[in-house]
């Protein structure tokens, strides 16, 4: 039984790792589980741990992939270990050749591990160009070969970003090592993994892909429900029985003599939220142009009381409002699509200042404001202070930042907007659960 | 009555619920660890079912709460009898009695049970059954913890009430929203996907008397093809496939063909979108063609 008890703990940490919330309660009932189940017959195994432990269904593929991974032969277990051993090796190796490839006049360039990792995973002709390109840069004469040596640095890490952000690249799990050799033995396995069985064990952790929009919509209309129908403080009279109405209680027993025999409800009211929502649809936020027009969409669909305004250097207005209801997802995408402003560089001062000058009507009390954006802006310093008098005019602004939560720090243009609003990650599925889950319990 | 993973098989077949071992094996646990049952899944494929049926089985009450939004702890745990206690009091002012407020009028004489009580104070053991709590409001939910994990309710003027038997309980949702951590960590979950298509076949054998099993494998890969290949609004569940075998049987009909499939369609689908998507993207001819494909029996 300890043996058994051993490796559900280790069992456990691995699909916490994994991102599966297991609580010590759900631990212990899997502990029971297994006393009620033939422990030799593994499917049955399989079926109890997963009924105690996995209570999402999307979470189910990352289960049986780590419990296929993990409930091995000890023979197999070992292989792993030796896998990953030669795993490490060879990613040894592989920094070992990329620092020597990657040099500019005989000395290497200063990359980090992720970035020399996928240098290795490029095809042989890309590397071949960078290398050629390095070489050239390399024999030209600089006046100042240091400050030229960061600028190459640069230059290859942009390169190496954007090849990171293109479809062929399979990232690896964005998980940790847990120092635990036989654990980290099964992550490397999970790590090797097809691409497409791989997808769905990080799906959450990923930027948001064109297959994930239904998903990321049906998360998006949870959240504009909740914003649309928020609870306020005031009752209003109703059948739904919630708080007893005293005055109305007194005044409809009259006829009774005072005896109160119908009782009276009041329910609280529903607050009639006024949006306001500004979509950043320049160039730098193409990669998440569908999700832009998705989360407008799901938005627009559940709360008729909306103002929603593109902008890139300018601002437009979406007249979503009048759109023909029948076919209303299609002619909000295609209103979407011939706006104007698509693509262009961004600058949310002008965007703000626009705003503010022409429409101001829509910024009061009962506004909420959301801005989605990259916060890759032109005047930063001045788009804050124009986000900070918005602020001061409306109920709450809420920045829903695209970029990964990662990349936030050191970020001067986020740290400036934080100041003025309430930023939340925007960038994967799972912030779009957290966003839902944040505002669900407010 | 000893409950064994095989008894329980026999005993659902007997209801007519065929299932895989999964589901058995996860109901089983359930019962055994006294855990309430979280039971998720598309739209008709059994969830509501698979409590009508242990009631059935244990040969005890279903007692149902219907979640919808707005749902309360009046409508949905207790409400104290108001007309009845306000007789009670008059009667006792007329008659110059003495009435202790506590000790008399909150007495379970006044109590109305609702059903989550009625689970609780149920003598024998019942089922119950918690149906699309994903329709609640979080509030509702969080109100729903103490049943769950204790099995008993605190009635502010009354008390404790602890369960007599621990009912037992399945919480189903077609995932309308998240339901919260608090709620999940204190069920046991199971999720009920499509069944493959011979499963499907025997279900509908058993749902449908007298159907020939050529026409039950029919009907359940035509809609195995139709869920693989049409992206409709509402997919066909389980139910639907059962409600078409019973419209073919009662038109007449011993196999699939074109004209059966054309009279029948509003069966399979339920909105006009779905059914031009049908028309327009699959056809009779085409899905019949892909049935005979895919069926064992029509080869």
């Amino acid at each position: 039984m300890k043996k058994m008890e051993k490796g559900l703990v280790k069992f456990i940490n691995l699909l916490r790792t994994l991102g599966i919330r297991v609580s010590t309660a759900e631990a212990m009932d899997a502990l029971e589980a297994l006393q009620y189940v033939n422990v030799m017959d593994k499917n049955s195994v399989r079926v109890a741990l997963q009924s105690m432990l996995v209570k999402e269904e999307d979470k189910i593929p990352v289960f049986e992939a780590a419990f296929e991974t993990f409930f091995v032969t000890p023979e197999r277990k070992q292989e792993q270990q030796q896998n990953l051993q030669n795993e490490k090796d060879k990613q040894q190796q592989l920094l070992a050749e990329a620092e020597e490839d990657l040099t500019f006049q005989d000395s290497t360039l200063e990359l980090e591990q992720e970035e020399k990792l996928l240098y290795s995973e490029l095809d042989e002709k890309r590397k071949e160009k960078l290398q050629e390109f390095l070489q050239k840069s390399s024999q030209a004469s600089h006046h100042n070969p240091e400050k030229f040596k960061s600028v190459l640095e640069n230059l290859v890490k942009q390169h190496l970003k954007y090849w990171k952000n293109t479809k062929e690249y399979v990232a690896p799990l964005p998980v940790e090592e847990t120092g635990n050799p036989e654990l980290d033995a099964s992550l490397a396995e999970l790590n090797n993994l097809d691409p497409e069985k791989k997808k769905l064990l990080y799906q959450d952790m990923q930027s948001i892909a064109e297959e994930e929009l239904p998903l990321a919509r049906k998360i998006m209309k949870q959240f504009s429900k909740k914003l649309a129908s928020r609870i306020s403080r005031n009752y209003h009279r109703s059948k739904k029985r919630r708080q007893i109405d005293f005055r109305g209680t007194i005044r409809k027993n009259i006829s009774y003599g005072g005896t109160p025999l119908k009782l009276q409800y009041r329910s609280k009211r529903i607050k009639k939220t006024q949006l306001v929502l500004l979509c950043d649809v320049s160039g730098s936020m193409n990669r998440y142009s569908s999700f832009v027009t998705s989360f407008v969409y799901s938005l627009a669909s559940v709360l008729k009381r909306i103002d929603t305004f593109l902008f890139s250097e300018n601002l437009e207005k979406l007249e979503i409002g009048s759109l023909p209801q029948d076919n209303y997802e299609d002619a909000v995408f295609k209103m979407m699509e011939n706006s104007k402003v698509w693509g262009e560089g961004t600058n949310i001062n002008k965007a703000l200042k626009q705003l503010l000058k022409n429409y101001s009507e829509v910024l009061t009390r009962k506004t909420i404001f959301i801005i989605v954006s990259d916060t890759k802006t032109l005047a930063v310093e001045e788009a804050a202070k124009k986000l900070q008098k918005i602020r001061g005019r409306v109920k709450e602004v809420i920045f829903l930042n695209t970029l990964p939560k990662e990349e936030w720090q050191g970020k001067h243009t986020v740290e400036i907007l934080k100041k003025s609003s309430t930023m939340y990650p925007c960038h994967t599925i799972a912030d779009l659960k957290n966003l839902s889950s944040i505002w669900l319990t407010k | 009555m000893k409950i064994t993973m095989t008894n329980l098989r026999k005993m659902m077949e007997a209801e007519g619920y065929i299932t895989s071992g999964e589901i058995i094996t996860t109901v089983f646990l359930a019962l055994k660890l006294k855990k309430p049952l979280l039971v998720t899944g598309p739209p008709g494929v059994g969830k509501t079912e698979l409590a009508k049926v242990l009631a059935a089985i244990f040969n005890t009450e279903l007692i149902r709460l219907q979640c919808y939004e707005g749902l309360d702890e009046n409508k949905a745990l207790y409400e104290w009898n108001y007309q009845k206690q306000l007789l009670q009091i008059q009667l006792s002012s007329a008659q110059n009695q003495d009435i202790s407020l506590q000790k008399d009028l909150f007495s379970s004489e006044y109590l109305l049970d609702r059903p989550l009580l009625k689970a609780l104070r149920s003598e024998e053991q019942a089922v119950l059954l918690i149906d699309e709590i994903d329709k609640t409001d979080e509030e509702f939910e969080a109100f729903l913890f103490e049943v769950l994990s204790d099995f008993q309710v605190s009635i502010p003027e009354y008390g404790t009430v602890k369960a007599c038997k621990v009912p037992v309980v399945i919480l189903t949702s077609n995932g309308e929203r998240e339901l919260s951590d608090g709620l999940k960590r204190r069920c046991a979950f199971l999720n009920i996907g499509y069944p493959s298509v011979e499963k499907e076949a025997k279900i509908i054998s058993a749902k449908v008397p007298g159907i020939s099993q050529k026409l039950a494998m029919q009907v359940a890969a035509a809609v195995h093809v139709l869920r693989k290949e049409l992206e409709v609004k509402k997919q066909p569940a389980i139910s639907e496939s059962i409600d078409w075998a019973r419209a073919l049987m009662a038109l007449g009909h011993e196999e699939l063909n074109p004209s059966a499939i054309n009279s029948t369609t509003g069966m399979l689908y339920k909105n006009q979108e779905d059914i031009a998507k049908f028309k327009e993207e699959m056809g009779a001819e085409k899905l019949l063609s892909k049935t005979h494909t895919q069926c064992k029996c029509c080869g």
